[in-house]
């Protein structure tokens, strides 16, 4: 990992979990808000994560 | 602010463009310095040509709003700025190809809660300027 979470945090983002939060929140809300199915949108995702070869 | 575009885009999507307003309000409210986060975004916004974004000014940057393509070089940016533009770009164009010296160079100049503000911002401009240029032809 390139840049170390804070003490008992598992991610940068910890450093911030307000900020962290509210992505979360918009996040959450793109998966289960909408007309599109989740498992559509799921393919979508991992197109994408293939796309840019992210493996997580 | 006029961010229309955004808002036109988004309507479909009522609970989604309430909570993309709270995280854009989090991003702006100065835990990180606009300024800095200014340049990122229209850096990016040049990168995608998403004419919408780059018409927006939503922090006052000065002279360096025309220098940026030239920041490299430009003596109108400091060591900072030139730190978090180099990681940007990378982000923007191919984020598999950001490497050990793009963070580096950001760790060097940016503190840990910095570093987190920051990387959910470009993240945020990115996908507003794909999802603009997308969507809104």
């Amino acid at each position: 990992m390139r840049i170390a979470p804070p003490d008992g945090g598992m991610s940068l983002f910890d450093y911030d979990p307000e900020l962290f939060a509210a992505f979360n929140t918009l996040y959450g809300t793109l998966w289960t808000d909408g007309a599109v199915d989740q498992a559509t949108k799921e393919v979508g995702r991992l197109r994408n994560a293939n796309l840019v070869d992210c493996g997580i | 602010m006029s961010d229309t575009t955004v808002d036109e885009l988004f309507a479909p999507l009522p609970k989604a463009h309430q909570h993309y307003r709270a995280l854009d309000e989090q991003i702006w409210d100065g835990r990180l310095d606009p300024a800095l986060l200014e340049v990122c975004r229209v850096r990016i916004a040049m990168l995608h040509r998403c004419a919408p974004q780059l018409a927006l000014q939503r922090a006052d940057i000065g002279d360096k709003r025309g220098a940026i393509a030239q920041w490299p070089t430009s003596p109108l940016f400091n060591e900072v700025e030139r730190a978090v533009l180099r990681f940007t770009e990378q982000y923007v164009i191919d984020a598999q190809g950001v490497s050990d010296a793009d963070a580096a160079g950001v760790t060097a100049v940016l503190s840990g809660p910095a570093i987190a503000d920051f990387t959910i911002a470009i993240g945020a401009f990115d996908a507003i300027c794909r999802f603009t240029l997308a969507l809104d032809h």
